[in-house]
């Protein structure tokens, strides 16, 4: 045996030993900074250290428990990687989106600096800048002005954007019949949404027959939500040439918010349409409309069941489909300014 | 269901484990009975703890021992009354096959107790 060959051992044994040795006190350091990365409650995170440091104490053998540590550091890793994951989804669909979305943002955070910048800039013919104008405005409870800013917006008749702007100040106003008006003019170039919003204000309007034609359009396949997710798949391609390492995250995301829009949007809108079926008499074309989500969604099984048993005593209140519209945009697709 | 947005495998095992402790058992379990009752990673498990604390369905508390050299104590959930009617439903809806576990007493000391309390 050469000497070499003996340090090695002496060396190697002496590893092994203190390395056994050293397991349970790692193990418990890997839970503290687990639970501190995956906590960003101090108070909950020094909970959660002693409680899994008392499930490593759990463990049998040393070598065990520095799994066990390791096993928790790793999923606080992935947790970690969860959360910049979705803010990369929201970063992708802002990108994906629109920048004008980006720059809302900005604005709507400190309206009062940017009021100035925006000024010039819509003076100097910047239709996005007008529109972030009247945003701000907006923001400030400076309604009436805003809408001023919105109405002169002349180009906006291809731009969708300014006018379900416009609508909803309008509504906010009080002015229905003229929001009605401003969302109709939205749908003749494709306001993504507008339509939702229209269906809404039509039925606090008792106008029930056009919203159930609206209603029946969004159901057959060609409705705004599935247009803007196509349009939105194919704005990724640029992203996806420039960040590759980004791809996956913003890609993935931005399909299951595409999904998730989707499907609410959906099962949503089959049960209020459902609903104003219910109450116009149309019993046979309700029982139609529940029947492809009475599978899924409780609710609507409830109705098709006392529907097909010839209850027809309490018709369901219909559901307004944008609240879920806005309750998914605020989550990961990029909202209307 | 209030709080709970998202029901999902792991939530329904949790829940089932806590529920079948409430029923049948002292009525608590630590995270590391959870997860080997679950067969669930920590993690996971954690995770499903987090939102049920946050929904108002479980509370916790530390388990109560003299403090043996430092060693760190167990934290033991217990379901809420909301949170028992909550799981019950969920269960019922969601796992066709459940059933709430029912106390079955034991043959000796079940005897025992009734002719002690006649």
């Amino acid at each position: 045996m050469t000497t070499a060959e003996i340090v090695f051992a002496v060396l190697s044994g002496l590893l092994i030993n203190e390395g056994c040795e050293v397991s349970p006190w790692l193990a418990k350091k890997l839970t503290v900074r687990a639970a501190r990365r995956a906590y960003a409650d101090s108070e909950k995170a020094e909970v959660r250290a002693e409680e899994w440091s008392a499930v490593i104490d759990e463990r049998p053998g040393k070598l065990f428990k520095l799994c066990t540590g390791v096993w928790f550091y790793t999923g606080a890793l992935s947790i970690t990687a969860r959360h910049k994951t979705g803010r990369l989804i929201t970063r992708g669909a802002i990108i994906a989106g629109d920048q004008l979305t980006k720059a809302a943002l900005l604005v709507s955070r400190t309206p009062e600096l940017y009021i100035p910048l925006l000024r010039l800039a819509a003076r100097l013919g910047s239709k996005e800048a007008l529109l972030l104008l009247a945003g701000a405005l907006e923001r400030q409870g400076r309604i009436a002005e805003a809408m001023s800013h919105l109405k002169v917006l002349h180009y906006t008749k291809r731009w969708s954007l300014a006018w379900i702007r416009l609508g909803a100040l309008l509504e906010a106003t009080g002015q229905i019949d003229a929001a009605i008006d401003v969302y109709r003019t939205s749908l003749t170039f494709g306001g993504t949404y507008a339509r939702a919003e229209l269906v809404r204000l039509l039925i606090s309007k008792d106008r029930t027959e056009e919203a159930i034609d609206l209603g029946v359009t969004l159901l057959n396949g060609q409705d705004e939500a599935t247009i803007a997710c196509k349009q939105m798949e194919s704005s990724l391609l640029p992203i996806v040439r420039q960040e590759p390492r980004t791809l996956n995250a913003i890609t993935r995301g931005a399909r299951a918010a595409q999904k998730l829009t989707y499907k609410e949007i959906d099962l949503a809108t089959r049960l209020w349409l459902g609903g104003l079926l219910e109450m116009e008499g149309q019993i046979d074309q309700a029982i139609h409309v529940y029947e492809p989500v009475a599978g899924q969604d409780k609710l609507a099984a409830l109705r098709l069941a006392r529907l097909r048993e010839g209850d027809t005593s309490i018709p369901l209140t219909p559901i307004p489909v944008p609240h879920l519209v806005h309750q998914v945009n605020t989550e990961g697709q990029p909202s209307q300014i | 269901m209030s709080g709970l947005t998202r029901v999902t495998g792991p939530l329904l095992d949790v829940l089932e484990v806590l529920l079948t402790a409430y029923v049948v058992g002292n009525g608590e379990v630590h995270g590391w009975e959870i997860m080997k009752t679950t067969k669930r990673t920590g993690p996971t498990t954690y995770g499903v703890l987090d939102r049920l604390e946050q929904a108002e369905w479980i509370v916790g508390r530390w388990e109560e021992k003299e403090s043996e050299d430092g060693k760190p104590r167990r934290r033991y959930y217990r379901l809420t009354p909301d949170g028992f009617a909550g799981a019950q439903k969920l269960l019922t809806e969601r796992r066709p096959g459940w059933e709430t576990p029912h106390l079955t007493p034991k043959p000796g000391l079940a005897l025992f107790r009734t002719s002690e309390a006649r």
